[in-house]
């Protein structure tokens, strides 16, 4: 079995196998190193989709394991399995778009018409807790998937900021998130139906 | 206009108007220290308006309040209500009799046992009062033509909801309740709202007739009803404009005072006295109306 393995800091080459413990070790070493050289190029000239490869990405570190197929060309022992650790890319990563919210707020919808719909929205910027604002908001302003979703008293928050994009560029952005609350389960059904029973039944003139 | 800093006279009647908008909140003085307060909403302080006033005027909310009505549950008029009935503990409480019901319980239970969301709701303020109530014999229930409270020459009667409007409410709170693996959502309003309780205090000779958000339809049938009390309101609350009836667009809102064209001052005999909270916003008494027709019974 021979494994290479590498890292950030610098190539670490660690080889255990089964040749080298009959030959000189000088001369063993030498020779796990050539092929070690040999088996890297050759992974590299060979990297093709017609090879069967497992391939994760960490958050620095890339992981290749080449399976025996690599070795019936006759370079290795039928026996071999590699695994080869190749360092991170070098390229820079690209910097996130950032978003700069300026106004936000939180509403629920209390009439759909055909082309818009009425929301009574809270300032969460302001730190407002009452719905004292009321909007007319064009149905075109929110996703498909949540047109068709809407309906009265639908919850969503609304935000209204500046993105500023790798190049540089700042653009003014209102999103609209309809929120996916919780949905109801048969327990809340039953809890709810005890409690009212018992409401109702406390509240008989 | 402000109000002043003592509180009325025992033989004095006084109406105040609380909200940022059309008087979402009102506070009566019937006379020898009996409070009433319809409706609540929150000042800047984010304290109830009516709470605020009756300590600014040297009040006991706790010993002077002996009736609190929630009229319905839009926000703009149920905003601190379970405060209201928490520190006013001598106050019986009242709504529309529909809305005790098991149908329209289940479906606010359903909704706000979690409430996961910034944005308040009416129905969850109405869930924490019944919550409480269930163990404690202050409710009282409205309905159409019914006495809910009398203290000395004062009456306070419900004029609505009536049997009509009963069943087709219970429709509309079956229609709440979600089923099984469907999201959450607030509880929509009614519309029109026809369940509404719209009040008429009357005084003896000085009435009053509070009208909630109640729709035209339930108005219609509150002119036509025969067991109403009969009168000339001397002071017309009148409804919330209603989005989806734009026949109430031009009311406006507001107060109207069929004999007065002003507002006065508290201080006055048999008038009203209409002050605003300062933080509130000023509300002004905005035209003459026409009365409700007499009862002809």
């Amino acid at each position: 079995m021979t494994r290479w393995s590498g890292s950030n800091v610098g190539r670490q080459v660690d080889v255990t196998d089964d040749w080298g413990q009959s030959s000189d070790p000088a001369h063993a070493g030498a020779v796990l190193v050539r092929r070690a050289d040999e088996t890297v190029h050759s992974v590299l000239a060979r990297r093709s989709d017609s090879f069967p490869e497992e391939t994760t990405r960490g958050t620095n570190v890339e992981t290749t394991a080449v399976r025996p197929a690599f070795a019936g060309r006759g370079q290795l022992g039928d026996n071999l399995a590699r695994r080869i650790d190749f360092p991170p890319s070098a390229a820079p990563r690209m910097p996130p778009t950032t978003f700069h919210a300026l106004q936000e707020w939180e509403g629920y919808v209390v009439d759909i018409g055909e082309t818009d719909f009425v929301a009574r929205v809270v300032d969460l910027t302001a730190g407002s807790e009452q719905a004292d604002e009321e909007a007319t908001i064009p149905l075109s302003e929110i996703s498909d998937r949540d047109a068709e979703r809407i309906r009265e008293g639908s919850i969503f928050r609304w935000v209204i900021g500046y993105e500023r994009s790798v190049t540089g560029t700042k653009k003014r952005v209102s999103q609209i998130v309809f929120r996916d609350l919780p949905a109801i389960t048969s327990t809340d059904l039953r809890d709810a139906d005890v409690w009212a029973a018992d409401t109702a039944r406390a509240f008989q003139p | 206009m402000t109000g002043t800093d003592r509180p009325p006279r025992n033989d004095e009647f006084e109406v105040t108007l609380f909200g940022p908008g059309y008087g979402e909140s009102v506070v009566l003085h019937v006379g020898d220290g009996t409070w009433v307060i319809v409706d609540s909403c929150l000042d800047a302080d984010r304290q109830p308006s009516a709470l605020a006033y009756l300590e600014r005027i040297g009040l006991d909310p706790a010993r002077s309040v002996h009736l609190i009505v929630a009229t319905h549950w839009h926000d703009d008029h149920i905003r601190g209500v379970a405060k209201l009935v928490d520190i006013c503990g001598k106050a019986a409480f009242c709504c529309a009799s529909v809305l005790c019901r098991k149908e329209f319980l289940a479906a606010v239970d359903v909704s706000e046992r979690r409430h996961l969301t910034v944005v308040g709701s009416g129905v969850q303020e109405i869930h924490r009062v019944f919550s409480w109530l269930r163990t404690e014999s202050r409710l009282t229930h409205a309905i159409a033509d019914r006495r809910i409270l009398v203290r000395n020459r004062c009456k306070v009667w419900s004029l609505s909801p009536d049997d009509e409007v009963f069943g087709r409410f219970l429709k509309f709170a079956g229609s709440l309740i979600p089923g099984a693996g469907q999201s959450k959502r607030r509880v929509p309003t009614l519309t029109p709202n026809e369940a509404a309780v719209a009040l008429w205090v009357d005084a003896g000779s000085f009435s009053v007739l509070l009208g909630s958000d109640l729709a035209r339809q339930g108005w219609k049938r509150i002119l036509a009803s025969r067991e109403r009390p009969s009168g000339q309101a001397s002071v017309f609350k009148v409804p919330h404009p209603d989005r989806k009836t734009p026949t109430n667009r031009r009311c406006g809102g507001g107060c109207w005072f069929p004999n007065r064209s002003r507002c006065s001052r508290r201080g006055t005999r048999a008038a009203a006295s209409c002050r605003a909270h300062g933080t509130c916003g000023v509300f002004v008494p905005v035209r003459r109306t026409r009365t409700p027709r007499r009862n002809p019974a």
